[in-house]
């Protein structure tokens, strides 16, 4: 077990690298040199540019730049932004809580609800509750999450008035009165596509051999449901689970910006309408960490609630 | 990337295709296609008004019978701007997915036949591609080069290009192991007359089916961008910037534009996506 | 009569095919006494496995089952979901033809068997952990605290076939139905699970049906044996009379195809033609349209089961007819 964490962890550290790599490298294919870049494409005299290229070691080699910057960024040094006298850092730091607040509520909606829709849908195939959920799963899946997030402002917020428009509120219940919107709006494709999982997998589970020998022994209908059929079929649904966190951060930048939400998504947004080069290069490069890191831990638990896993790569 | 996840021959991402089976299928869906391209080309015909004409005293205007999709903020009408919008929701995707194809399928086909360094090479450049969400890579290139539709459209492009390349190459790495293939070998023929006169045309089927599928998701990224102000630019007339500049009219009460221009997307997505799985269906169903 | 432990009466069960209701199982009737083994012999479509699934009522829905199944004197059948519940928990169990796909991949074996234990007997952990050591020596395995805490992947196939016999015994069953429990296993180790199924039969005197294509595998486990076609009954009779006497042509073609690994055969005897689909049984004797015996009678009537002399039944119009032509058909043991 520990051998194949650590495996697993090792696996992944080229992958940061390699995302860190794009990300650091994209300043340099920016038409234009990266130190008038980096000046905000301001025109500035020779003197203060060539400031900016020893500040920004833009006169060393590429790779020596490269090592210099991801020795920064592990410190917690992810530079200054152009825009405001300010680290990136600084700028980062208070929007982190509102997006993460946003995608757990929405990771909260996607689980429960489409989890529940997926389950009810595949226990109750044949009657007309399933039939209805399934129909409700499909309906809700082409939609993306500016989509979404438009229709669910024009109807629930602007007609009905239901909900608030705009913004984050205050904390508490209202912060959470606030996010349900954004929440639902980022959450609704996810949530689909796990309901759908859900109930294709319980569906194909419900129909193996030890589900129907757990019957022979006698037990309830719920044990057999509950213990044998639904552990076995919540498996592919974590595997899905990690697979669409790209979806949720990329949604998270368009919801933030449809309903005016003060987290990463809409700095990220601000910053590519400022130019705001360090700022671009430090939200991005953190919503990557964040995905490859999140994809391992799904890897990880999906090897503890599976031994076949485990077992089996090891064999290999 | 996670290996408890299964590798699909054709990568169908979240949203629904709809499973229209057989001919039926890709007949409906086709005409939908076709009935949108007719739009995207007639627009000058179809179109009541000039998708561009600002008329300030008749902002925000309801139904009525020169505009039955009533106006914008700007006082243009929405009918107008929702059909001459089709052409960009229709030409950016084009680009992507005909622009994808030409570098991924080539590229994957050499590599996944030859294996050796090239593989190894796209596979981890493909990978740390991967290891990002793939709207954000595209919002980084665009920070990097600046908005509009060109910079949006190529780096969709880009973004989709380890998808199909992922796609192609699993397929080739399928058929190279097949018997009709070491029989070419024995034959003598060359390496680019096997991989692109032999494998390609039995690998076509997916790749083909992935490339049209990825019209319709590549849109969807494509009006996302534009809806966040990176892709096609104010005044032209696009879905995307209808639903961000549909939302002033919101605050209004009118819901024309957001509405017409979110339906007009997802019928899109759906009718794309529709074809695409039809034609998924028939490449697998040949085999 | 309720010395026996278990009495089927004229079961006939119906399953549900692409909007049709097919019937399956079409009139059997058996009995098992405590200590016995029966096997029930068939080729794949004769309804042997549905007859042990019907008895067992793991049906899937819309399927219609109508006769007695009387199981200690109390008729199976007619018994609500809960009654049915401890019936299943209490009385009878069942191992499946393919171990692996019967048990559950992500529980090690020990914690399937100790669920039976702590669910139907009400055990606590530690006795339902002794007890579990305990039942996996008493299926032969000799490092019963290795596989208490394996999961099914690092087992072999026979190993995993003991377990869920060990998992059937924790239930406590009068009565155990093996269906094809040894198919899909190495003659070896069929030949241990055999030896096990033996061992429970004498010190438990549990009533085993034992369900095979393979006479053989039947004749060296089973005191009597059922054939069965096509949804039917075809003859029964205890082991070495059926061997040595068939009754019924099916039967008998049955024995003679069997490769011999004395002789040097030609040519494999095998029976000319293909058991009926499940939609297109023929009217009257369902074996007719490949019996060497038939004649006009076996087309238009269906044979009933008549006794034979001193035990057993068979159906088959001929059956008591001395004339040479049927002497050679029912030749029986070479």
């Amino acid at each position: 077990m520990i051998r194949f964490i650590l495996r697993r962890l090792l696996a992944a550290i080229p992958l940061l690298l390699g995302v860190s790599f794009l990300v650091f490298a994209l300043i340099h294919i920016a038409p234009g040199s990266p130190e008038k870049l980096l000046a905000g494409g301001r025109a500035l005299d020779p003197q203060t540019l060539a400031n900016v290229r020893h500040e920004f070691h833009l006169d060393q080699p590429f790779l020596v730049q490269y090592w210099l910057w991801v020795s920064h960024v592990v410190r917690g040094d992810l530079g200054q932004t152009i825009v405001f006298h300010d680290t990136v850092v600084n700028l980062i730091a208070p929007r982190i809580l509102p997006t993460v607040e946003l995608a757990t509520l929405a990771l909260v909606f996607i689980l429960t609800v489409g989890a529940g829709l997926g389950i009810v849908a595949a226990l109750r195939r044949r009657s007309w509750t399933g039939r209805l959920t399934s129909g409700a799963m499909l309906a809700t899946s082409a939609i993306s999450s500016y989509v979404s997030g438009i229709l669910l402002i024009t109807v629930f917020a602007v007609a009905l008035g239901w909900f608030p428009i705009y913004g984050l509120g205050g904390s508490g219940v209202d912060r959470l009165y606030h996010l349900t919107l954004p929440a639902v709006a980022l959450g609704m494709g996810v949530m689909s596509l796990i309901g759908r999982t859900c109930q294709a997998s319980l569906s194909q589970v419900l129909e193996e051999a030890y589900v129907e020998a757990a019957r022979s022994r006698g037990f309830s209908e719920r044990r057999v449901v509950v213990r044998h059929a639904l552990r076995n079929a919540l498996l592919p649904v974590i595997t899905i689970t990690g697979v669409s966190f790209g979806y949720l951060i990329v949604g998270a930048v368009l919801v933030e910006y449809t309903f005016g939400l003060n987290g990463l998504g809409a700095l990220l947004v601000q910053a590519v309408q400022d130019k705001d080069f360090p700022t671009v290069q430090g939200v991005t490069l953190l919503f990557a960490v964040a995905f490859v890191v999140i994809n391992l831990c799904v890897d990880l638990l999906y090897a503890v609630v599976d031994p076949r896993v485990r077992l089996t790569t090891h064999a290999q | 990337m996670s290996a408890a996840a299964p590798a699909t021959s054709v990568a169908v991402r979240r949203a629904w295709v709809p499973r229209l089976r057989g001919a039926g299928g890709l007949a409906f869906s086709g005409a939908v296609i076709v009935l949108l391209l007719a739009m995207a080309a007639g627009a000058s015909l179809l179109a009541p008004h000039d998708p561009n004409a600002i008329d300030l005293t008749n902002t925000v205007a309801g139904s009525s019978a020169a505009h039955p999709l009533g106006t914008d903020q700007l006082g243009r009408d929405v009918l107008s701007r929702l059909i001459y919008g089709s052409r960009t929701a229709l030409l950016g995707p084009l680009v992507v997915v005909v622009g994808s194809t030409l570098i991924a399928v080539p590229l994957s086909l050499v590599a996944g036949y030859r294996r050796g360094w090239m593989d190894s090479l796209l596979s981890r450049l493909w990978d740390a591609m991967f290891g990002f969400p793939t709207l954000l890579l595209a919002i980084a290139i665009v920070a990097t080069f600046g908005p509009g539709f060109w910079t949006a459209t190529l780096s969709v492009t880009a973004i989709y290009v380890p998808l199909l390349a992922r796609v192609t190459r699993g397929a080739v790495l399928l058929e190279r192991e097949k018997p009709y293939v070491e029989a070419c070998r024995l034959q003598g023929y060359s390496q680019s007359r096997i991989v692109f006169a032999h494998v390609f045309p039995n690998v076509s089927g997916v790749v083909g089916a992935q490339a049209v599928l990825n019209f319709g998701y590549s849109l969807l990224d494509l009006a996302g961008l534009t809806f966040l102000g990176f892709g096609v630019q104010a005044p032209t007339a696009d879905w995307g910037q209808m639903l961000t500049d549909g939302r002033t009219s919101l605050v209004q009460h009118s819901y024309f534009e957001v509405v017409s221009a979110s339906i007009a997307i997802v019928v899109t997505v759906l009718a794309f996506n529709a074809f695409g799985y039809a034609l998924a269906e028939r490449a697998g169903s040949r085999r | 009569m309720s010395e026996l432990l278990l009495e089927v009466r004229d079961l006939r069960t119906d399953l549900p095919v692409e909007g049709r209701m097919l019937p399956v199982v079409r009139g059997v009737t058996l009995t098992v006494a405590r200590g016995e083994v029966l096997g029930v012999v068939g080729e794949s479509g004769s309804g042997k496995s549905v007859t042990a699934r019907s008895i067992m009522r793991l049906l899937p829905s819309g399927t219609r089952v109508q006769g007695e199944v009387l199981l200690g004197g109390v008729d199976v059948l007619t018994l609500d979901a809960a009654a049915l519940r401890r019936v299943r928990a209490r009385e009878m169990a069942m191992i499946f033809q393919d171990p692996r796909a019967s048990i559950n991949p992500v529980k090690t074996c020990g914690a399937q068997i100790m669920e039976v234990l702590r669910v139907d007997r009400g055990l606590d952990r530690d006795a339902a952990r002794a007890r579990a050591l305990e039942l996996l020596e008493q299926v032969s395995i000799s490092d019963p605290a290795r596989v208490m805490d394996a999961y099914p992947t690092e087992l072999s196939g026979g190993m995993l076939q003991r377990v869920l016999i060990a998992i059937a015994l924790a239930v406590e069953p009068a009565l155990m139905i093996a269906d094809e429990a040894t198919t899909s296993l190495d003659v070896t180790v069929q030949a241990d699970i055999l030896a096990i199924l033996e061992r429970l039969r004498s010190e438990e005197q549990i009533g085993l049906v034992f369900i095979t294509h393979d006479l053989e595998l039947a004749a060296a486990l089973c005191d009597r044996i059922v054939v069965m076609y096509a949804g039917r009954v075809v003859e029964e009779q205890p082991t070495a009379a059926l061997f040595a006497a068939p009754r019924h042509p099916y039967t008998a073609r049955l024995l003679a195809a069997r490769p011999d690994i004395r002789a040097r055969q030609e040519r494999l005897q095998a029976i000319p033609g293909r058991p009926p689909a499940l939609g297109e049984i023929p009217a009257g004797c369902p074996f007719h349209p490949r019996c060497p015996l038939a004649i006009e009678t076996c087309v238009t009537e269906q044979p009933a089961a008549r006794p034979i002399d001193p035990e057993g039944h068979a159906a088959c119009h001929r059956m008591d007819e001395t004339t040479a032509e049927v002497r050679a058909v029912l030749g029986g043991e070479r």
